[in-house]
């Protein structure tokens, strides 16, 4: 068992390794025309791997410190945000195309965790060092409505990635590059699904109301139907279906406000 | 002879019913997302024509899509009618399926929405701690126990969500009763109707008298009863005396309000004592010290009551949407996802 205070002041070293190692596989990743370019993309992919290991002791040591799921409030919700990226990233790395968006995956996990480090340099104690958890969010619906939609964050943001690259490239390519972003998006849209279900379960849990005009619920609602219109779209013909990427960066930008700029109301836990 | 699914019906016509689909969808999500921002007077008639239009769109499209059939349906796709008229696969199926059911999914969602927003029941009830009240919802009577408010060391105190612990004894009829304790994420549940905390606070007209009785072993026991002057206070187990009241007032001519009673202390047959006392008076009766430090305004705890079964309509629809979802997901993996289209 580890008091909290020794895992949090352990959490500084980790996330300079993490910021480090992530940092490191961007770099590997995009090396340069030399004849040995394909193994220093796989020192990279190493190197990612053993960021994600670092991650995962990370949220190991939050979770045994505190005896709680590790995502109340931002600080935990970038560290979990950035794992589960790169999460995503491993699962789906064998598939065709897909392991060039490992410096993708890298970079967004590094953002993120870099902006988790900043804050735990800089922001106050009371937003960075473990905290009780509230009573309200003592319930299995918490982990279960919180763990798949950060997973689904890291499903869009890996079809992000594979959509805003397939602008402006050759035909083959684009073809290739909307498949991918189209793969990470099913299972995005079906955890997000779950994970709006379930919130809405829990609300009634707690609350008395599945629906409640909650501002993250209604932009989560708003971000699902980009989506979902992008998976429409993607099978239908002519503007529509060169719409897709479009949609598929709009959902993003989207998520993106949803993550970071509705944490008011019943979401107001940071 | 050329085979039927060579032949091409539609060619190069625009899809109106698509443009229509894209448009409301659009339409719906702009409205949803100024909603989020509005309040709640001005956003309840925005979100609900927002999901007006939703529902309206969908009906449509899913009613055009079941009349069209698999045959001409481009599987997944929602609104699009295939230039050919192909013999399905059973991947082809399963996608037309899909398509369907993620729309009848959205379309129930709309629907539950709209009944939870129509015929759900939601009405609150204040109860003050000894007292009962009438549920608004019907004859559930409810009385307050104790609440007990537990403040979080990182909360302080500010959102409901920070409060635990309160105790209502429910009475349903003559008979049957129960004591519950509702806190957060555990309301009182009774057959469909659900009660849950909502706020606290104190009723001004409303007290307990609270003594503190010293013992001659030394040790300090407070003991509170309502200032009730027409019984005798029931005896406690550690309390050797029976308590009664002839009157209990405020004594308000002064800079401070003065809580003021008449006490009787009694036994079985004999009456020990009878003093006036204003707070924070104190008195003695064989060996046991009697303080009146003061008087405890009783705590109010506000209900929330609620009845609305739409939640099962929107369990179904979500149900559905999943369901749609992965078979879609599954067709496209069958596909490979167009890579070759």
């Amino acid at each position: 068992m580890i008091s909290p205070l020794t895992a949090y002041n352990l959490e500084k070293l980790l996330l300079t390794i993490l910021c480090t190692f992530y940092g490191l596989a961007i770099l590997f990743y995009c090396p340069p025309k030399v004849k040995f370019k394909q193994k220093l993309k796989l020192v990279g992919f190493a190197l990612h791997l053993l960021a994600f290991l670092a991650h995962l002791f990370l949220l190991y040591i939050r979770v045994v410190s505190t005896g709680r799921a590790p995502f109340t409030g931002v600080y935990e919700s970038l560290i979990f945000l950035s794992v589960s990226i790169t999460f995503v990233f491993l699962a789906s790395f064998w598939r065709n195309g897909a392991f060039g968006f490992g410096r993708g995956a890298a970079f967004a996990s590094w953002v993120v965790i870099f902006s988790a480090f900043m804050l735990r340099i800089f922001a106050p104690h009371t937003l960075t060092a473990p905290r009780y958890l509230p009573p309200v969010l003592n319930s299995i619906y918490f982990v279960l409505h919180v763990i798949p939609a950060f997973l689904a964050y890291g499903c869009f943001t890996m079809g992000f990635f594979a959509a805003i690259t397939s602008l402006g490239t050759e035909v083959e390519l684009k073809a290739k590059r909307r498949s991918l972003a189209e793969f990470y998006l099913w299972p995005g849209m079906i955890l997000f699904t779950v994970s709006l279900g379930l919130g809405s379960a829990y609300s009634r849990l707690a609350w008395g109301q599945w629906w409640i005009p909650d501002l993250k619920f209604t932009f989560s609602l708003v971000t699902w139907v980009i989506f979902l219109l992008a998976l429409l779209l993607r099978h239908g013909k002519g503007q529509g279906r060169k719409g897709f990427p479009w949609l598929v960066i709009a959902g993003f930008a989207l998520m993106v406000f949803t993550f970071l700029g509705t944490n008011k109301g019943l979401h107001d836990f940071f | 002879m050329k085979r039927q699914e060579d032949k091409p019906i539609r060619k190069n016509k625009p899809n109106f019913v698509l443009v229509i689909f894209v448009i409301a969808s659009l339409v719906v999500t702009i409205l949803l997302g100024i909603s989020g921002f509005l309040k709640e007077k001005v956003a309840t008639p925005l979100l609900l024509s927002a999901l007006g239009l939703a529902a309206a769109a969908l009906l449509f499209v899913l009613l055009r899509r079941i009349i069209i059939g698999p045959r001409r349906q481009a599987g997944w796709g929602v609104a699009e009618a295939s230039f050919w008229i192909k013999r399905p696969k059973w991947h082809g199926i399963l996608g037309y399926a899909a398509g369907s059911l993620v729309l009848l999914g959205l379309f129930t969602v709309c629907a539950a929405a709209a009944w939870h927003h129509f015929f759900a029941r939601e009405d609150t009830v204040t109860l003050t701690e000894g007292g009962r009240g009438l549920s608004p919802l019907d004859d559930d009577s409810l009385e307050l126990v104790f609440f007990q408010e537990l403040i979080y060391p990182d909360s302080k105190g500010k959102a409901i969500n920070d409060y635990q612990t309160i105790l209502v004894t429910s009475v349903e009829g003559q008979f049957e009763w129960d004591t519950v304790e509702i806190r957060v994420n555990n309301p009182l549940r009774n057959g469909k109707k659900r009660y849950y905390y909502l706020s606290h606070g104190v009723n001004p007209d409303s007290f307990y008298l609270h003594f503190d009785v010293k013992y001659p072993g030394g040790y300090t026991i407070p003991y509170e009863f309502p200032p009730v002057t027409t019984k005798i206070m029931e005896p406690d187990v550690l309390l050797p005396f029976v308590f009664s009241f002839d009157y209990f007032r405020i004594d308000k001519s002064h800079l401070e309000d003065i809580p003021e009673v008449k006490l009787n202390v009694l036994l079985p047959g004999k009456l020990l004592a009878s003093e006036v006392m204003r707070a924070p008076d104190s008195i003695i009766v064989e060996g046991h010290t009697i303080y009146f430090p003061y008087v405890r305004m009783r705590q109010t705890v506000t209900l929330l009551c609620v009845q609305d079964e739409s939640w099962k309509l929107a369990a179904v629809g979500c149900a559905a949407l999943l369901v749609g979802l992965v078979a879609g997901f599954a067709v496209r993996i069958r596909k490979r996802f167009g890579e070759k289209e």
